[in-house]
């Protein structure tokens, strides 16, 4: 991993088009600009994962049976279902 | 981009098929240029009406059949109506607004208990028009990535 030293108003460049802004490290935490092209998804790295992580739970097993999907509005049957 | 091989378009004859391969149409096609998140490689999905399971779709991966999920319609959900998605987010698909769009909700099933939850945090956005989606990842925390769905559809 490139590690760099940067103060508080200084930034870092990736590409032709990120730049990265330390704001502000007075406390605990950084406070970080991000300027990028808006055609790139920019995420908390722990929020991505969830949903990494979740999709992938998502995806059907050989477990799942279509009778599961009748049963689910046996109790809750959304408009327009018999 | 990967070297797995990838089966044709058979289902397994173990299991009974969800839908009709034979029913798919090039409008089923969906491409999504950022893939989904865990799947990012994959860029290009179908997806079809469950028509003998309402009001299930299926979000299918044509590059790697197995990656195949249930989503439902957001506007089906009495939640729908609190969840918007920001300009920056599906301007990333060229939508200018959201008439264009229809918004989807990946769904999880717990397979021991058969209970249905909805990943409500990060729905899945289709613009209409030009076949193109994405998966927003929204800022606000209160939305669950495992929203049940007893009692949440709208009446």
């Amino acid at each position: 991993m490139l590690v760099l030293t940067r103060k508080s108003g200084e930034s870092i460049r990736i590409g032709n088009n990120i730049t990265i802004t330390v704001l502000d490290n007075s406390s605990s935490q950084i406070k970080l600009g991000i300027q990028a092209p808006t055609d790139i998804p920019i995420h908390r790295s722990e929020v991505y994962e969830r949903i990494q992580q979740e999709n992938r739970q998502a995806v059907l097993s050989g477990t799942v049976q279509p009778q599961m999907l009748k049963d689910l509005f046996k109790t809750d049957p959304p408009p327009g279902t018999p | 981009m990967n070297t797995q091989s990838v089966e044709c378009n058979q289902q397994s004859s173990e299991q009974p098929a969800l839908f009709n391969m034979d029913n798919v149409q090039e409008q089923n096609i969906v491409q999504f240029p950022f893939g989904l998140p865990g799947f990012e490689m994959l860029t290009k999905f179908l997806i079809v009406e469950l028509d003998d399971y309402p009001p299930f779709y299926m979000l299918q991966s044509l590059e790697e059949q197995e990656v195949t999920m249930l989503i439902l319609n957001l506007k089906l959900l009495k939640v729908g109506k609190d969840i918007q998605i920001p300009r920056k987010e599906y301007s990333k698909i060229h939508l200018q607004d959201m008439t264009d769009a229809e918004v989807y909700v990946i769904l999880k099933i717990n397979s021991e208990t058969h209970q249905f939850t909805a990943n409500i945090r990060a729905p899945l956005v289709i613009n209409t028009r030009e076949r193109t989606g994405f998966q927003v990842i929204l800022e606000n925390d209160q939305l669950s990535v495992e929203h049940s769905l007893v009692n949440a559809f709208v009446s």
